[in-house]
């Protein structure tokens, strides 16, 4: 075996720092510790755009169990989204394909099951859109801070990919308590306005991932050994 | 790995001494400036002891160890692409006087000194210092109030002013 000598600036600063660590848990532990987060998504955005006025309106119950498939679905893509983050665990395109196929399938089939509304006008109609897509990304954005800090406690090697899968993960969560809400199940609107609400979180989870990466990076190569 | 994560100096040793080798030849293949692959083995395995609790102990350690890598070339390439024209100003501030005196053989002590006089002050101080008296960029702007990059940059100017002036000079007396 080769008998390398540890460096003495290198060996210094591990010694300094050297404290017994626990194993951060698996990835689908931390993700299933998000399911508070996904439960309050699901019960928070229908109870509080709904509130008192239009409680009557909120969706039957076989459509609360899409949304709780929705739920379960958030959490996968979560899990993936914090193994990425993991050196040397990162998903291959394959993993990464059939994920967003599922999650696609998932919201093409599980939102249209909204009834359609009668003819109305286009006003109208862009009017529920913009209201869906604030609805959704009111509740979401902020949940992303929670994701995004959990992933990022891994050393991601591709910060957009896994700041994308925390957006999708939140966005589905957005959604599944968006759709108890939303009195359009045509397929123009799900996919501009609830399908736009998800891709808005998708792009901010890339950009933040991508900022706190460099931030810390930035940090380190400061702080580091050899500069 | 197990040891290292509940804390003994050993084990990382050892993992040094298993690993090192094959990071640097990792570095050596992707890093076409060799002079940088001790500091990225460093930075590495310091990364690796930063990140030490992202590594979960069945699994097998190798693509552990080189994800980490892949992490710290990916950082240096950006920390490279962000400071192209100040490195080579680095590199150029810190000539030592024997460098700038060999480049003009004919410019003798006198006509130094003559030119550093009429270097603007602003610049002529951080580079007597660091060139006359030995201080690092970081002492230098600690002294001087400002950061260690003005400091550099302004010890730069100072260089290619004297440069300029001495050459002048030479061109005169030829």
């Amino acid at each position: 075996m080769n008998q390398a000598r540890v460096p003495a600036a290198l060996l210094n600063a591990v010694k300094s720092d050297l404290q017994p660590v626990r194993p951060l848990a698996a990835p689908m532990r931390r993700a299933l510790m998000l399911l508070p987060l996904g439960i309050a998504m699901l019960v928070g955005i229908p109870a509080f755009w709904t509130w008192q006025a239009h409680l009557k309106v909120l969706a039957p119950w076989p459509s609360w169990l899409l949304s709780v498939l929705e739920i379960g679905l958030s959490l996968l893509i979560l899990a993936a989204s914090f193994r990425e983050a993991i050196p040397g665990r990162e998903l291959s395109a394959k993993w990464i394909a059939a994920l967003v196929g599922v999650a696609l399938m998932v919201f093409v089939l599980v939102n249209p099951t909204l009834p359609s509304p009668p003819q109305l006008s286009s006003n109208t109609l862009a009017h529920w859109m913009w209201e869906c897509i604030v609805r959704a990304t009111t509740f979401s954005i902020p949940a992303l801070v929670l994701p995004v800090l959990v992933a990022s406690r891994g050393l991601p090697n591709r910060p957009a990919l896994m700041g994308a899968l925390c957006g999708l993960g939140v966005g589905f969560m957005g959604d599944a308590g968006l759709r108890l809400l939303c009195w359009d199940g045509d397929y123009a609107h799900v996919i501009l306005a609830h399908g736009g609400a998800i891709a808005i979180l998708v792009g901010l989870g890339a950009l933040s991932a991508v900022i706190v990466e460099r931030v810390r990076s930035r940090r380190l190569t400061k702080r580091g050994l050899a500069r | 790995m197990i040891a290292y994560q509940s804390g003994e100096l050993s084990a990382f040793e050892q993992l040094y001494a298993l690993l090192a080798d094959e990071v640097r030849r990792y570095f050596s293949r992707t890093h076409g400036n060799r002079s940088v692959v001790p500091d990225l083995v460093q930075e590495t395995f310091l990364e690796m002891h930063r990140s030490r609790p992202t590594y979960a102990p069945p699994l097998p350690m190798r693509p552990w160890v080189f994800g980490i890598a892949r992490n710290v070339s990916a950082r240096n390439f950006r920390a490279a692409q962000m400071r192209p024209p100040t490195q080579a100003m680095e590199a150029e501030a810190e000539l030592p006087l024997e460098t700038l005196g060999n480049a003009m053989p004919l410019a003798d002590a006198l006509d130094t000194e003559r030119a550093i006089e009429t270097l603007p002050r602003s610049v002529r101080e951080p580079w007597l210092l660091h060139h006359a008296f030995g201080f690092s960029f970081e002492s230098i702007a600690a002294r001087l109030g400002i950061t260690p990059m003005a400091a550099k940059l302004r010890s730069s100017r100072a260089t290619k002013a004297l440069r300029v002036a001495l050459s002048v000079r030479r061109g005169r007396q030829r």
